[in-house]
């Protein structure tokens, strides 16, 4: 078995681990580092439910190997909230009562984040068009584009 | 299902993947070496669909990694061409200053593909040679005639991007670019409102020259020289065998599309 010394930052904190070439991030993340925040849905990267980002970028944990994070910045829905404060963006979730399960919720906030750091004012069509990378079974995206929008607008009165 | 001993029964979506080696290249020639030393290597590189093919029962022996090869993230105007690097994420390339200046319907068409997480991490290059019919990057680039170069332990590879779905690559062969040669006056439009069932692509010149890819989720396009000097190119129906959108019906809808198209080419 391959194994690969990687040293990556996770949630601000640089860390160094030997894994296994094979082990994808989303059973690196929930198995070994016990963060369940990012969900195991379909694993074939349809859902989102499994979303991170690195570098910024969102990307589908089930479809990524642990060893890919040598180098990089990995964030989980576990780094938002600091000192026991939620981050804006999910106290605008909570806000709008943007989850029903919940399963979803995490990705659909990280996904949101990435948004409102790639996307210069977006709108309701950018926002829609993010969303549907992931997938809510409860169908709450009345409230999830809602509870967005709330936090584009937060985020642009602290920009101003 | 699959019956793991100590786990009773799980979807084989969510079993172990089996062990492999793995080379991280960062040069294109390591990268060829490595797969021309490993006969049943993969190539991994935005990885948004070779998990999936794990899931799916695929077990290479050996992976190599080749997203640090920078020389493969690169757009450039190259020789009367738009040369793209294999290793161009869909979201990096349809929003490239270059591509949206020289070929804006493309830019546009590209911008369209799978969702935004998807395109942040998939490559153009992986979208070409994963080979699988509902993935679109290969229907725009026929349409635009464009060349797909492979590295390869003998030497260069180059072929049509229509050959992609019959050719025989040599060992160790990596598609580390794609060359769009740029006509006068070369423009492209994509019809995908009726995807899954079929999307069409039109590529033309001033001159009227170009072509016309009818493509359906489950056939491999087909690539159609058309001439539209005069008006619409002339339409020729064909037996795509599409188990969901019937031949009758799917050439009716191309012909007609390619009508719309040739119009918004004008208008363009």
């Amino acid at each position: 078995m391959s194994s690969v010394a990687i040293t990556f930052k996770l949630n601000g904190q640089t860390c160094n681990a030997s894994v296994p070439a094979h082990i994808t991030l989303i059973d690196y993340l929930r198995d070994d580092l016990d963060l369940k925040g990012a969900r195991i849905g379909c694993s074939r990267g349809v859902c989102g439910a499994c979303t991170v980002l690195i570098d910024g970028k969102p990307v589908a944990a089930c479809l990524t190997f642990a060893f890919q994070l040598d180098g990089k910045s990995v964030e989980t829905i576990e780094g938002l909230a600091g000192n026991g404060e939620l981050d804006a963006i999910q106290q605008a979730f909570a806000s709008h009562s943007a989850f029903q399960c919940g399963y979803c919720t995490s990705g659909m906030i990280l996904l949101a984040k990435a948004m409102i750091a790639h996307e210069h004012k977006p709108d309701r069509e950018t926002i829609v068009d993010w969303i549907s990378s992931n997938i809510c079974r409860c169908a709450g995206y009345p409230q999830i584009v809602a509870a967005i929008e709330d936090a584009v607008q937060q985020a642009q009165s602290v920009k101003a | 299902m699959q019956r793991i001993e100590g786990a009773g029964l799980i979807a084989t979506s969510f079993r172990s993947l089996p062990a492999f080696g793995l080379t991280r290249a960062t040069t294109l020639a390591q990268a060829v070496e490595a797969l021309a030393r490993y006969s049943n290597a993969c190539v991994l590189n935005g990885g948004t669909d070779l998990a999936a093919k794990f899931n799916e029962g695929y077990s290479p022996a050996h992976m190599v990694c080749i997203n640090a090869i920078t020389s493969m993230k690169s757009v450039a105007l190259r020789d009367g061409a738009l040369v793209i690097g294999a290793g161009v994420t869909h979201y990096d390339g349809a929003r490239h200053d270059l591509v949206r200046s020289v070929l804006p319907g493309f830019a546009q068409a590209w911008a369209r593909l799978a969702n935004v997480r998807v395109r942040m991490s998939a490559t153009i290059g992986g979208n070409v040679t994963a080979r699988r019919t509902r993935y679109e990057a290969a229907i725009l680039l026929s349409a635009l005639g464009a060349q797909l170069q492979f590295a390869a332990p003998q030497g260069e590879v180059s072929m049509a991007c229509e050959n992609i779905w019959s050719a025989t690559l040599p060992q160790g062969a990596l598609l580390y670019e794609i060359r769009i040669p740029l006509r006068d006056g070369l423009a492209l439009d994509y019809e995908r409102s009726m995807r899954p069932v079929m999307t069409q692509a039109l590529a033309l010149d001033a001159a009227g020259q170009g072509r016309l890819v009818t493509a359906t989720e489950f056939t491999r396009p087909r690539v159609l020289d058309v001439q539209a000097a005069g008006g619409p190119p002339v339409y020729t129906p064909y037996a795509a065998g599409d188990p969901v959108a019937g031949d009758r019906y799917l050439n009716h809808v191309a012909q007609v599309f390619s009508v719309r198209q040739f119009e918004r080419l004008q208008k363009s």
